[in-house]
């Protein structure tokens, strides 16, 4: 028993650093999300192109 | 290309795009918006073409406190019964189109209507909006029919159409289904009794179904990009990424970014709040439009009234608009006194 406390804290222990790195990363950088039809009927009039990227992803 | 454009750093960090399709589905676009914030720090959201993910979006952006762009969405909620603090509604609504093509078609003898309707928020809102301009400025509905989403057969919802002995075939839908109906008007004839009023077309739908067929349409936009050197510029620089002329979607999401980008800049800082109060404090003009961001998120710009022009009209590749009339800001929006938005009181 004492075993599976110890291995749950280890857990949640690694869960909070994973976080607290994610959030670290995030400060780091703005991010912008752009989430729109890319594959059916609206696709043609936003879709990938309202990011307007070049044709190699860029 | 805003993001090239503004150099690709803000505040001394640098600047990442994420992207995701929504599959026009309201939950998924939720899901994805709210995984973002909670585990990639995004600080702003934009897209969600299609009036429901649109509206899920907003939802979660104001949870989170993020804010959201929209430019491709029609639901006049966006920024009025729905409004919050952080959307901002950019391109057109179903209020603008309908006053634009809606007032227009009517005035050009066009009194009865009958409505084909894209079945989920957008379609309503729009069906709902023209028909009020349509009896304000002496016209009658007869009738409406509504279509799944992306349909495929538009027959039957045609016959009704056709069976209403109705002048004007409102067209409330866009994009894929937009071009099936008129594709089907045509084959069935239906165009030879009554004149069709696109009430969201854009230039892919005019580019894909050519100008024999959509000549002389009116139409409501918000931005196209042969209207003077500076949308030239973007359409051609727009053009060499993609090979395509953007749509106005396209150009404000661009505008859009910019003047996020610049907020950011101008507040020192990522928050939320300070960078909506910078937004709604600081007059937009740049080549998709002039304007202000009003308290309930609307950007007031002034809007297109368009015909599509005749083959023989065209100059050159995608020049298929002639403006008719220009929109003023104060007279197509949603005014203050008919708004619902508790943030414009």
């Amino acid at each position: 028993m004492k075993s599976r406390f110890t291995n749950l804290a280890v857990a949640l222990g690694a869960v909070g650093l994973m976080a607290g790195a994610m959030h670290a990363q995030a400060q780091d950088k703005l991010k912008i999300g752009f989430i729109t039809d890319m594959s059916s009927l609206y696709a043609d009039v936003e879709g990938k192109n309202g990011g307007a990227r070049d044709p190699d992803g860029h | 290309m805003a993001i090239d454009d503004f150099g690709g750093k803000v505040l001394g960090k640098p600047i990442e795009l994420l992207t995701a399709d929504h599959q026009n589905k309201a939950d998924v676009a939720a899901t994805k918006a709210r995984e973002w914030v909670d585990t990639e720090g995004v600080t702003m959201l934009f897209g969600g073409t299609n009036s429901g993910t649109a509206l899920a979006m907003a939802k979660v952006a104001a949870e989170k406190k993020r804010v959201f762009f929209d430019s491709g969405a029609g639901s006049s909620a966006l920024t009025n019964e729905q409004c919050t603090p952080y959307t901002v509604h950019y391109a057109y609504d179903t209020v603008a189109l309908a006053k634009g093509t809606g007032s227009a078609v009517v005035k050009n003898g066009g009194k009865s209507w009958f409505f084909l309707t894209a079945d989920y928020a957008f379609g309503h809102s729009l069906e709902a909006d023209t028909a009020k301009v349509v009896k304000d400025n002496g016209g009658t509905g007869v009738g409406s029919v509504r279509h799944p989403l992306n349909a495929t057969d538009f027959s039957s919802f045609l016959l009704q159409a056709q069976n209403s002995k109705a002048q004007v075939l409102g067209l409330a839908n866009a994009g894929g289904d937009f071009q099936n109906a008129m594709k089907s008007a045509k084959e069935f004839g239906i165009l030879k009794t009554m004149k069709v009023a696109g009430l969201l077309v854009f230039i892919t739908d005019v580019h894909s179904l050519g100008l024999r067929n959509t000549e002389g349409l009116l139409l409501t936009t918000s931005w196209d990009w042969n209207l003077n050197d500076k949308t030239r510029e973007f359409g051609k620089r727009f053009f060499d990424k993609t090979k395509r002329m953007p749509t106005d979607i396209q150009a404000a999401d661009y505008s859009a970014t910019m003047n996020y980008l610049k907020a950011v800049q101008a507040a020192g800082t990522m928050d939320a709040d300070k960078v909506v109060e910078k937004l709604k404090s600081t007059p937009i003009d740049d080549f998709y439009a002039k304007g202000v961001i009003r308290p309930d998120g609307r950007f007031a710009h002034d809007m297109y009234l368009v015909q599509v022009k005749a083959p023989n009209e065209s100059m050159k590749p995608w020049d298929y608009y002639k403006v008719v009339s220009k929109l003023s800001a104060d007279e197509v929006w949603t005014t203050k006194a008919e708004s619902k938005c508790a943030l414009w009181k």
